[in-house]
């Protein structure tokens, strides 16, 4: 524990060296303003820069409720150029060690493989989930701004679930950067299953409930609906998954080399 | 101390290590000397864990190798290319050791920053320090932290005339106290007059271990040396 701690330590100092702690948060604001701004914006962004000619709007069409925009923000944006924003920015957290012969280094000192791992993990979830919820907070007071209140025991809620699938997300990337030496490779791998995980939601009701990514589709209905169904299953299953390429990684780093 | 039994190694179906015996006694400084490929840092690296041997027994103090907390805690390894993380000043880097390690002397640590002359650098990022300076810093945290056994693989490449005075007065005094230091070298004349014990080791077998003083009584560690590495020398 206290080697974890250590460990722990040592990263949130890394992240201070590189800023990655400024700029990464500062990613995430970015894309949660997006998403209300442009949503509010549309009709008068599309006439002042034009290409609006021949496009009729229908009135018909409902105007987005707020949470359908706050929604958005985590299926359009963070699910999207941010999951790619994550990849890249963490991809190296064992990647680099091994590369440059660290880990090596770090396993010759009394700390477990276990203690390694996990501050790998626990940090860079930390990192990852204080950037999104500083850009998610920032998209919330903007569509309230200009959209509606939202219930803010949705708005909770929803980015609680939100969290296991990030949770996700890191722990395969945890997985991936102990896989693969190649930055290109693992970069795509990475985003690639998360993509192919993303898609296969909604194929099937069974699949949908061993899929993690599942637990997105929810947080976003948690949002606007104040709902979620199934949501104890999506979490369990979301954990264990999570829980298996942890142990995978350590699995994978405790095969000496030959 | 350290024990090393009928250790085998092969990389690619190439025999490197072929049955390695070694017994290091506490208070012992064993020279590990060997021609280049002769299986020296394959032995190092077996024994610190960074590789897995194919067959053999390993144990420090009595206790087994394997990727344990308490089996690592016995020993403080210094490969030949010291590998840190670029960020971090050498202050930082440490103090990251020494928390690693559970060792709050603060004032020993002082105590060897200053004897191996590194005060002045001490806030600059270990990235840019130069192979003898990180060596520096290695050394400062074994001596600091002392470990039952001191593990290093060419300590002295590098090292300024200062800092090798320092090396050596630090490495007695660490011995002195209970440590036991084993160090493979290529530079057999400071290894003569430093260390208690040596072995040879030639194509991954050990073709002299002894006492210092009884190895070298017919002559000098250079010439043992000549005598067991080539035939017809």
């Amino acid at each position: 524990m206290k080697q974890y701690k250590v460990l722990l330590k040592k990263e949130w100092k890394q992240f201070l060296m590189e800023w990655k702690i400024i700029w990464f948060p500062i990613v995430f604001i970015l894309l949660g303003l997006m998403q209300p701004v442009v949503t509010y914006y549309m009709p008068l962004l599309m006439e002042t820069f034009g290409g609006s000619e021949g496009i009729t709007i229908d009135p018909l069409v409902m105007k987005q409720t707020s949470g359908e925009v706050l929604a958005s923000t985590i299926g359009s944006q963070f699910d999207q150029l941010g999951v790619m924003v994550i990849v890249i920015s963490i991809m190296g957290m064992i990647q680099m060690d091994r590369k440059d012969g660290m880990l090596d280094i770090i396993l010759t000192k009394p700390v477990s493989l276990i203690s390694y791992v996990l501050s790998k993990y626990s940090s860079h979830l930390l990192l990852v989930l204080f950037s999104i919820s500083v850009g998610y907070l920032i998209s919330y007071g903007y569509t309230v701004f200009l959209f509606d209140p939202i219930p803010i025991q949705n708005v909770l809620l929803g980015f609680a679930y939100y969290s296991f699938w990030i949770a996700f997300i890191v722990a395969l990337v945890l997985l991936m950067s102990a896989v693969f030496k190649q930055t290109a490779i693992l970069a795509i791998s990475s985003i690639g299953i998360l993509f192919m995980i993303h898609m296969m939601k909604g194929w099937n009701r069974i699949l949908d409930l061993l899929l993690p990514s599942t637990i997105s589709a929810e947080a976003m209905n948690q949002i606007i609906t104040g709902q979620g169904s199934e949501i104890f299953i999506h979490i369990v299953v979301t954990v264990l998954w999570s829980i298996i390429l942890i142990y995978l990684t350590v699995q994978k780093l405790s095969i000496r080399k030959e | 101390m350290l024990q090393v039994v009928s250790l085998i190694k092969s990389f690619d179906g190439k025999p490197v290590l072929k049955g390695i015996n070694l017994h290091v006694k506490e208070n012992d400084i064993l020279a590990f000397v060997g021609g280049n490929g002769a299986g020296k840092s394959t032995t190092l690296n077996i024994i610190t864990g960074i590789i897995e041997e194919d067959n053999g027994i390993i144990q420090i103090n009595g206790i087994n190798k394997s990727s344990s907390v308490d089996y690592k805690k016995q020993f403080f390894y210094i490969p030949d290319t010291i590998q840190v993380f670029n960020h971090v000043t050498a202050r930082n880097w440490l103090l990251f050791l020494m928390r690693i390690y559970e060792c709050n002397k603060i004032d020993v640590l002082n105590k060897y920053i200053q004897e191996f002359d590194l005060e002045h650098d001490l806030d600059k990022q270990v990235g840019s320090y130069s192979y003898g300076m990180l060596h520096k810093l290695a050394l400062i945290a074994a001596f600091t932290i002392h470990p039952k056994i001191i593990i290093m693989d060419e300590p002295m490449n590098g090292l300024d005339p200062h800092a090798m005075v320092t090396f050596k007065e630090s490495l007695n005094i660490y011995v002195q106290n209970g440590g036991t230091a084993i160090f493979s070298t290529h530079l057999l004349d400071i290894a003569e007059k430093i260390c208690t014990k040596i072995a040879i080791l030639k194509d991954g077998k050990i073709v002299l271990q002894d006492d210092m003083d009884s190895a070298t009584k017919t002559g000098s560690l250079e010439s043992i040396f000549m005598e067991n590495q080539y035939d017809e020398y």
